[in-house]
């Protein structure tokens, strides 16, 4: 229901784009030794991609009660691993751990600011309402 | 909410691995001055230990493992003590090929990279609290 309001659209996919990207950021950090590894971090998020999200992937619609109903997957963003052979260490490895931090630090951030004004507007909501006492 | 869940397992994965390369690190460093008892023996190799990142398929995402424990085949060091019952007719004892320095450099990159983890760790639980705190 809520989804249907611009406003919580566009904080709910703001939401699951910094989890994609906290995922890719975990990675980067655990793999900080892994020879050869580079780091991956996802496409980031316009606003025009933000406002309307593009149209799930086609699949198989379930008509009877035994199909195998598919997973609901969470919303796809795409991944783009970063190539800078100058920022590598001997091993081959490219990840900077300043750089992770601060990308984590900014993930943080805008989830706390994205879940702070849904709070807020949910209590607007609420306000409109009333506690049903008229 | 699942995806958060996954970057704390990431992160352990990643805890995991550096725990288990300090563990290397203290056994070389116990053993830097374990000599041999008889002059055919050799004293302790050094152990080098490498990451490898592994896919996994549950989370479809790549965490850390550690790929193998090897050893240094660097030389060993030589000290001249005649009285030593592993010496050699000139005099010499092998020693571990151990520094103590090298050892000590990885210990601190280990503790540097446990602590980005543990970071990763608590700003995701940060996140999932804040979701959490929409139900109020």
């Amino acid at each position: 229901m809520l989804e249907d309001l611009k406003f919580f659209a566009m904080a709910q996919r703001t939401m699951q784009w910094l989890n994609g990207r906290q995922v890719a950021i975990a990675q980067n950090i655990a793999n900080a030794n892994t020879p050869k590894y580079q780091p991956k971090d996802l496409a980031p998020l316009d606003f025009k991609n933000l406002l309307d999200p593009p149209a799930p992937p086609v699949r198989a619609v379930a008509t009877n009660p035994m199909h195998i109903s598919p997973v609901v997957d969470s919303a796809r963003f795409e991944t783009v691993t970063e190539h800078r052979p100058e920022e590598s260490k001997l091993d081959g490895n490219a990840v900077l751990l300043e750089e992770q931090t601060k990308k984590l630090g900014d993930v943080k951030d805008l989830h706390t600011l994205a879940s702070t004004l849904m709070q807020a507007n949910m209590s607007l909501f609420r306000t409109a309402i009333g506690n049903g006492q008229g | 909410m699942d995806d958060l869940n996954k970057t704390i397992e990431i992160a352990v994965s990643g805890m995991k691995a550096q725990a288990e390369r300090l563990r290397v690190v203290s056994e070389n460093l116990a053993n830097a001055d374990s000599l041999p008892t008889a002059p055919d023996q050799q004293p302790y190799r050094r152990k080098i230990l490498t990451f490898r990142n592994v896919l996994n398929e549950s989370i479809g995402a790549d965490e850390v493992k550690v790929a193998k424990i090897n050893t240094d085949r660097s030389p060993f060091n030589k000290i001249y003590q005649p009285n030593h019952p592993a010496a050699d007719a000139s005099g010499y004892v092998l020693s571990p090929n151990v520094n103590s320095l090298v050892e000590l450099m990885d210990m601190r990159e280990a503790e540097r990279s446990y602590q980005a983890n543990m970071d990763v760790v608590s700003t995701s639980r940060t996140m999932l609290t804040n979701t959490i705190n929409l139900l109020k």
